[in-house]
């Protein structure tokens, strides 16, 4: 794979008011990578999605989006569909995610309908599409928020936090449908997520979120005890059930007070996208 | 009855505010701000006052009133630090005390004041019809334009702004067009009780379907059944108008309640067995 990149984010900072959510942030998406932001809760993660996703301006720094727009991106947020009492169908929920691509005023038409068939089909739940929302289990409403991610036809797809609250098992599963759309769809990816012991062994890159980015390339080393103590701020440990299969990444590189990405370190330029 | 000009007017009157305000109700219960409506209705109170002291049109002075308290109601709650309930009632009582305050000013007996507090059929002028049909018209077509943005900012305003759908902008449209649909129908049921011509509909409507469609076609149909048959009950029965209307729907909504099929749903939508959602996709 080439590595071309799809979203570059140049020295980004956010401020809200006093709190620095991110602070010289420099990360390359990669097309056709998938792409775990691993860290604390609290640590910029979802912030640094919706900085991507142009919800959020940087107070500064730069995103480029190469070949990339805004309708292009498919987001998932955490909370998926949290109007429960909103009188639509799982079918109708999809739908929505064609209207972007329509644009203001024009109805969908058979086409838009005939997809959101297909891609309710293809997160598995065919036979819910005429369910009201609000009956929908948590799983469930996730897979509906993919589907209507999906449906907007997307070069990228966010992910934030797709799996709080599953358990094990059911993530796997979910991980392993992720990288089949993503192979299917030619799909970039990116997913925000505290879970370490899932989400690193279905991805291509690693990179964490604690108000600034370190990457990683993965696989590799080993999560020691002081590494978990820099990301997360804490004294921590690591348990292991089992054998330690789990994808590793590597140290990061001495924290300075400006950490870069060890490859390409951009220059450092102000400016608005 | 229907021979009386008066009454003609009136119906024809409610049959279309109750039109408007049942399709701009399933947006604003859709939306959980019931309680704005209270708050813009109120506040056009002194625009209300302000015209009958100026000596210009009240719908024009009323709409200003209101329009301006929907917007800043809005603008408040999304940009402030401020929630929507403080604001409403701020905008409020700002509204009703400027009205008390323009009153105090005009000299003499202010006659239908208590027509536009109250409502009244009588006070519904053929210069009134006019207004409420080119408001409900041109309010109609921009939802009609902009339903699915619409519905969808009010499903998930977030995940709508994330797709590139311009959330603010039809936040604040939507606004505009619930203040001048409560102004446009004040004289009828009167700023005490417009707003539940608002949000009954909508309400009672969605204890009988979860499907969009449907809710709004029931909430339609629902506004205009409180309407025609308040007047027709307050006429006969020779008691206030806006008061039956809203009685009548506070009746229906409560009845809803008591028989709605959607209470009772967890056994009709159990997801323990054979769930096909709990599968994971198969892989090509």
């Amino acid at each position: 794979m080439s590595k071309k990149p799809l979203v570059s984010l140049e020295d980004v900072t956010v401020r809200f008011e006093e709190v620095t959510a991110l602070s010289d942030v420099n990360l390359e998406i990669t097309v056709g990578f998938s792409t775990a932001l691993i860290g604390p809760n609290g640590g910029g993660k979802t912030t640094l999605l919706k900085v991507v996703l142009g919800l959020i301006k940087p107070t500064s720094g730069r995103v480029t989006y190469h070949h990339l727009r805004r309708s292009q991106i498919g987001y998932v947020p955490q909370e998926s569909l949290v109007n429960p009492s909103f009188p639509v169908s799982a079918l109708d929920v999809v739908l929505m995610g064609r209207y972007p691509a329509l644009g203001l005023v024009k109805r969908p038409g058979r086409r838009d309908r005939d997809l959101a068939v297909t891609m309710l089909a293809r997160v598995g739940l065919a036979e819910l599409a005429k369910r009201p929302v609000g009956a929908l289990s948590g799983g469930q409403k996730q897979r509906v928020a993919i589907a209507r991610a999906l449906v907007g036809e997307p070069k990228l797809l966010l992910l934030d936090e797709p799996t709080s609250g599953a358990d094990v098992e059911a993530k796997d599963r979910f991980y392993s449908l992720i990288r089949e759309l993503k192979k299917e769809f030619s799909l970039t990816v990116l997913i925000a997520s505290h879970d370490l012991a899932v989400v690193p062994r279905f991805v291509d890159d690693v990179a964490c979120v604690a108000r600034t980015v370190h990457r990683h390339a993965c696989p590799s080393d080993v999560w020691d005890e002081e590494h978990f103590q820099r990301i997360y701020g804490t004294q921590m440990e690591a348990i292991f059930h089992g054998k330690v299969p789990h994808r590793m990444v590597e140290p990061h590189p001495a924290r300075t007070r400006n950490t870069r990405n060890t490859r390409n370190t951009p220059k450092s330029k102000k400016g608005k996208r | 009855m229907f021979q009386a000009a008066f009454m003609q007017r009136a119906l024809i009157a409610g049959v279309i505010a109750s039109v408007l305000l049942s399709v701009l109700g399933f947006f604003v219960v859709l939306r959980k701000m019931s309680f704005i409506g209270v708050g813009i209705a109120h506040a056009a109170f002194g625009g209300v006052a302000l015209g009958q002291l100026l000596g210009i049109p009240i719908f024009l002075s009323a709409s200003i009133f209101s329009v301006g308290a929907g917007l800043g109601i809005g603008a408040v709650t999304r940009h402030g630090k401020i929630r929507e309930d403080t604001a409403i009632g701020i905008f409020f009582a700002a509204g009703m005390a400027l009205g008390v305050l323009f009153l105090s000013l005009k000299p003499g007996y202010t006659a239908d004041l208590m027509s536009y507090l109250f409502g009244s059929i009588l006070a519904v002028t053929p210069a009134d019809l006019w207004i409420i049909a080119a408001v409900a018209v041109v309010i109609l077509v921009i939802i009609a334009l902009f339903f699915k943005e619409l519905l969808a900012t009010s499903f998930d305003a977030e995940l709508a702004r994330a797709s590139g759908i311009p959330e603010g902008v039809l936040f604040y449209l939507l606004l505009g067009l619930v203040s001048l649909g409560i102004v446009s129908a004040i004289k009828l049921v009167g700023i005490v009780l417009v707003s539940a011509l608002l949000v009954l509909p909508a309400a009672t409507a969605l204890q009988w379907s979860e499907r969009s469609g449907r809710v709004l076609a029931l909430s339609v149909i629902l506004g205009l059944a409180y309407t025609l048959g308040g007047l027709i009950v307050s006429y006969w029965l020779d008691i206030p108008s806006g008061a039956t209307i809203v009685i009548l729907g506070t009746i229906v909504f409560l009845l809803s309640l008591g028989f709605s099929p959607l209470r009772r749903r967890p056994l009709k939508h159990d997801i323990t067995h054979a769930d096909p959602g709990n599968e994971v996709a198969k892989t090509d």
